[in-house]
């Protein structure tokens, strides 16, 4: 299907960091479930950096 | 193994209806309009195709419009009974939740005209009821337009009962068959139906051809205006080559009929019973009153996209009712109109087959969709919060 480029496809077929992280430092949540597509993100950080 | 389980979008030629076109280029080439003999050939061979097309419906040949496909034969029945309608201070029209666009559409532009629109409800059983058509039909009703059965979730509605209830009530009926002609015995005049829709490619004949069946003395307007063809009711040289194709390929489909839906049914039934044992899905669509070679499934926690590029990927074809990448964030109207809710409903597939698949394609559909379904599962955030009960389980 040349739908999506080479790249996409190749990180649909073969999905790299995928998973979920305990304790996360962070997550976000994006998407549109009217589309159905959410991504949700989490992220683990050595160093917390607060931004006040 | 290539599996092409995609029969409802379109189907292959039939190697009988591309053999039958190959003399109309070469040999029939004349204009059928033509006094000449060779025009005159060619107007042999499209009364031929015309008489061809009828003996399958049980109608007359002079009861045949050939069109360029169902669309146009859909947008010319519905127009023609409106404008009908109308002169006589007649301007409702029935119709259901889940008719094709090319339906639907043309009654929102009717809307937009100042018709009033009753579109039936399709949440109970997948489907409609001739009483829910009786009920609906008013003194200013000048349509019920019902389609034969449905292309995305396969339902096959009652149509004999429908419109025995429009000739009660004097209501002229059309339906869109174009997903049942050439998959299911259809008789106009026993089934009381007064326009039917049809198209050459959903029963391995060509695409760009299809046919309106408009019972004698029902009148028509014009879509396409031009030359006297089609009894001046749609202008344009006639295509003869999709013509001949498509009669050949409606005779061979119903004189084939049971045989091949014997064994389309059985592989059909197959793939239903394998696809329910994946937890927390459902099949969508009429289960007793069902075409023949339509699966159609919701699974919850997925989306159907990518459900097809990973099937793609393993070689077979099919479809869902997701359509994001057609430019809408909707998923299928057909799904919201029996109920599917939108998480739901994006993760839909359709397999719709032909007698040309084989048991074999079935073994390997049953095998890549489990599979499939699992790794987006294994990958989704939505069903991980289904299984974590932070979501709750729709299906
Ligand atoms: C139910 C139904 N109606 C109408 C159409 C339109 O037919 P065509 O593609 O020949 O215009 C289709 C197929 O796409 C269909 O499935």
């Amino acid at each position: 299907m040349a739908l999506y480029s080479e790249v996409v496809m190749d990180h649909f077929m073969h999905p790299r960091n995928v998973g979920t992280i305990e304790n996360a430092d962070g997550i976000g949540e994006v998407g549109n479930a009217k589309c159905g597509d959410i991504m949700k993100i989490y992220l683990k950080s050595k160093t917390i950096l607060s931004l006040t | 193994m290539q599996v092409y389980a995609d029969n409802a979008a379109t189907t292959k030629i039939s190697s009988r209806a591309l053999q039958a076109m190959m003399p109309c280029f070469e040999k029939f080439y004349g204009n059928p309009s033509s006094l000449h003999s060779v025009g005159q050939e060619a107007k042999e061979v499209l009364d031929e195709a015309r008489a061809k097309v009828a003996a399958c419906l049980g109608c007359e040949a002079r009861e045949i419009f050939f069109t360029s496909g169902g669309s146009e034969a859909d947008n010319q029945a519905i127009r023609s009974a409106a404008f009908y309608g109308a002169k006589k201070g007649k301007k409702h029209i029935i119709s259901t939740a889940f008719e094709h666009h090319a339906v639907l559409h043309t009654l929102k532009a009717l809307e937009k005209e100042g018709f009033e629109i009753t579109l039936l409800d399709v949440k109970e059983g997948h489907n409609v009821t001739a009483q829910q058509v009786k009920d609906a039909i008013r003194e200013d009703t000048c349509l019920v337009t019902c389609m034969y059965a449905n292309n995305e979730i396969g339902s096959v509605l009652p149509i004999s009962d429908i419109g025995a209830v429009c000739k009660e009530a004097g209501v002229p009926f059309h339906t869109d068959a174009v997903q049942a002609v050439g998959h299911l015995h259809i008789n106009v005049k026993e089934q009381n139906i007064d326009m039917l829709s049809l198209s050459g490619h959903k029963f391995h004949g060509p695409k760009g051809v299809g046919a309106l069946y408009v019972r004698r003395g029902l009148p028509l307007v014009n879509i396409i205006e031009g030359g006297a063809q089609e009894r001046g009711k749609r202008g344009g040289t006639e295509n003869l080559p999709g013509i001949v194709g498509m009669a050949v390929a409606m005779e061979d489909a119903c004189a084939n009929m049971d045989q091949n839906n014997a064994k389309v049914t059985a592989m059909r039934d197959k793939l239903i019973a394998g696809l329910e044992k994946i937890p927390h899905c459902a099949l969508n669509g009429d289960r007793e009153n069902r075409l023949p070679g339509n699966v159609s499934f919701c699974f919850e926690g997925i989306e159907g996209e990518s459900l097809l590029l990973y099937l793609d990927a393993m070689g077979i074809s099919a479809s869902s009712g997701s359509a994001c990448t057609s430019g809408s964030l909707d998923p299928s109207h057909v799904l919201l109109a029996i109920g599917r809710v939108h998480d739901v409903a994006h993760g839909s597939l359709r397999l719709s087959l032909s007698h040309e698949n084989t048991d074999e394609e079935m073994d390997h559909i049953l095998t890549a969709v489990p599979q499939v379904v699992e790794l987006l599962r294994n990958m989704s955030p939505v069903w991980r919060d289904l299984q974590t009960g932070k979501r709750e389980y729709i299906l």
